[in-house]
């Protein structure tokens, strides 16, 4: 899944941009970044345990900020380490809904090392865009 | 011209952005270092400022301490108070990890006394406070303790056990924010930050064993005040914050923020991490009442630890920590929003002022420090890099211009991942070995991120706010061992 680290935009935490075909695809590309900000071999998490997550907002950039959200929150409450396997995006009038399937193994099983410890997701340059080529695109500053 | 360039000099260690520079400002921009400082701070942290200063209620003016560099929102080192009860909050004003903070313990031990017994101190520390991505310590607390926890701080672990009355007054603000209301905070902050009470965390937090020699003592009589008498004493300094927990609050209250600031208060900003409510509306009083939390959560973080160094020392010298004088010489939040009286044009009025990787610094006299600091004013912790060294500063009444505020550390010269990319953890903890730098870490990559070329000259940082007459130097501190989170 298609990532790179940004150093220009922020000195204290890290930035990276993702892109993909579909909005779901740069999810799941934006989750793979993440973890690799956080791990030194990302693919190193195996597949050991599942989950399904769900979350809502009302426009597609916050759906990211809270998609992402969900590993440091699964990494702190249950101890797991997760990449995202699949996301399905449904539009309603009222919001936007991703479904994601995550898997992955707790952080004392990981036998890669881990890199800096990301604390928060960030509003800061948040994007989540098509370009003029019909690329997805996105932004994410997080707190390092 | 870049924006930078429109910054001029007003001092020796001042640089300034009038407010009528841009229309959008409401206040002007002050940037305090010295000139190697100022050249050395990155594009991001101009634009970040001159956007702090458009917030609504903003004060003049706002700063940036010596140690500044860009983050996301407000930069590092921001410093910016508001009007209470007409300006506003901003959780970006604070920042994730609400009251990251140091903590300093003397000992009555000199480093020839501790060198010898280093290694084995430093492998029991290593296993008696949990460090590392996402761990949990061996205190966890059921949510009706965690309840109290979050709304006493500090005070609550001292009734349990963990720690001596006398730690709450060497701790700021009693280490407790009285208007912590646990009723604020989301089911996701509890789940995410319940089991790591007591744990250090990663990136760049530590625990560091140093050592204050004869010649690094700036000023003995404050020095004295504080116990540090002996020649080569040995101390203890530790930088951790409110976890996953205060991250958690923080996003909680952004999010919400995001909702009703254009909406409901009609309020715009250039950058969304500076989401921002007024402080007197129902959203601004249940997020400061939720930060409060956090802050406390901290507290109680600092706490356990401190418990856990001093029950490590005592075991490996066999004497109690009574014995070996570790009482602590003071606690420092980086991270807080705090509503404190300040002299605005001759007036004295109630501000929020907001530190983002500052420290508050109350000069000698001020009404709220207590007996003990009256004379010396607020004991300052300003940790440096692992190779560096740290400073015990005093805070100091030219630091009016700032709301009595100052540097928290060295700021970053290089982001993580350069750091990364130039150098090797396991290198560096050789290299660091051969100086004298016992460390330990549960990350070598982590290790590279904070080698100390990474980092400004903490020597400089600590000039800087010195000539400023921002603090008063104490003494500086150089690490013997280090634990890398």
């Amino acid at each position: 899944m298609p990532y790179r680290f940004v150093p220009e935009i922020t000195r204290a935490d890290i930035a990276f941009e993702a892109w993909a075909e579909s909005p779901e695809e740069l999810i799941r590309s934006a989750a793979d970044a993440l973890l690799a900000a956080m791990l030194t071999a990302p693919a190193r998490v195996r597949a050991r345990c599942r989950r399904r997550i769900r979350v809502t907002a009302g426009a597609l950039d916050l759906l990211l900020y809270r998609a992402l959200e969900e590993i440091l929150f699964l990494r702190d409450a249950d101890g797991l380490l997760v990449r995202y396997r699949r996301v399905e995006i449904r539009r309603t009038k009222e919001e936007i809904e991703a479904r994601i399937e995550a898997a992955g193994e707790p952080v004392e099983a990981y036998r890669g090392e881990f890199a800096t410890e990301i604390k928060a997701i960030t509003f800061h340059e948040l994007r989540m865009a098509q370009d003029a080529r019909g690329l997805w695109r996105a932004t994410v500053v997080v707190d390092a | 011209m870049s924006l930078r360039d429109e910054f001029k000099r007003v001092s020796s260690t001042c640089w300034e952005l009038p407010a009528a520079a841009r229309p959008d400002m409401r206040v002007s921009a002050r940037i305090h270092a010295t000139a190697e400082l100022f050249r050395e701070l990155d594009d991001a942290v101009f634009q970040q400022l001159c956007n702090v200063a458009t917030l609504p209620g903003v004060i003049e003016p706002v700063a940036c301490m010596p140690d500044g560099h860009s983050g996301y929102g407000f930069p590092i080192g921001g410093v910016a108070a508001t009007s209470v009860p007409d300006g506003v909050i901003s959780p970006g004003g604070i920042g994730f990890d609400i009251n990251c903070g140091m903590r300093l313990v003397r000992t009555n031990l000199t480093s020839a006394e501790v060198l010898p017994r280093v290694r084995e101190l430093v492998d029991q520390l290593f296993k008696a406070v949990p460090c590392g991505v996402g761990r949990s310590g061996a205190f966890k607390p059921g949510d009706d303790d965690f309840h109290d926890l979050l709304e006493q701080g500090a005070g609550w672990c001292v009734r349990h056990g963990y720690g001596w009355e006398e730690d709450l007054e060497t701790t700021e603000d009693r280490g407790c924010m009285e208007a912590a209301d646990a009723r604020r905070v989301s089911r996701r902050a509890i789940d995410r930050g319940r089991a790591q009470v007591g744990t250090l965390g990663s990136g760049n937090h530590y625990l560091e064993i140093q050592v204050m020699a004869p010649e690094n003592v700036a000023a003995p009589d404050l020095a004295a005040a504080f116990g540090l008498t002996l020649p080569n004493q040995v101390v203890v300094m530790f930088h951790c914050g409110s976890r996953g927990f205060g991250h958690q609050v923080a996003s909680d209250y952004l999010q919400r923020f995001l909702g009703v600031m254009s909406s409901k208060y009609r309020i715009r900003i250039r950058d969304r991490e500076l989401a921002c409510v007024p402080f007197e509306s129902p959203e601004g009083r249940a997020y400061y009442a939720a930060m409060a939390c956090a802050a406390n959560m901290a507290f109680a973080n600092r706490q356990i630890i401190l418990h856990r160094i001093r029950d490590v020392f005592a075991d490996v010298f066999g004497r109690s920590p009574q014995e070996l004088d570790m009482h602590q010489i003071y606690d420092v939040s980086h991270n807080t929003a705090k509503i404190e009286r300040h002299e605005v044009r001759g007036d004295s009025r109630l501000l929020l002022v907001h530190r983002k990787g500052a420290t508050r610094a109350f000069p000698p006299g001020h009404p709220e420090l207590p007996g003990r600091f009256q004379q010396t004013g607020q004991p300052v912790i300003v940790g440096g890099s692992m190779e560096s060294g740290s400073y015990l500063l005093c805070g100091s009444r030219g630091a009016a211009e700032t709301f009595y505020t100052t540097a928290h550390g060295s700021g970053r010269r290089m982001s993580r991942r350069q750091a990364r990319r130039r150098f090797d953890g396991r290198r560096l903890l050789r290299q660091m070995a051969d100086r004298g730098i016992h460390v330990r870490t549960s990350s070598f990559a982590g290790l590279a991120e904070e080698a100390g070329a990474a980092y400004k000259d903490i020597d400089e940082v600590v000039r800087a706010v010195v000539d400023g007459g921002l603090s008063r130097p104490v003494a500086r501190f150089v690490p013997i061992a280090n634990i890398k989170g």
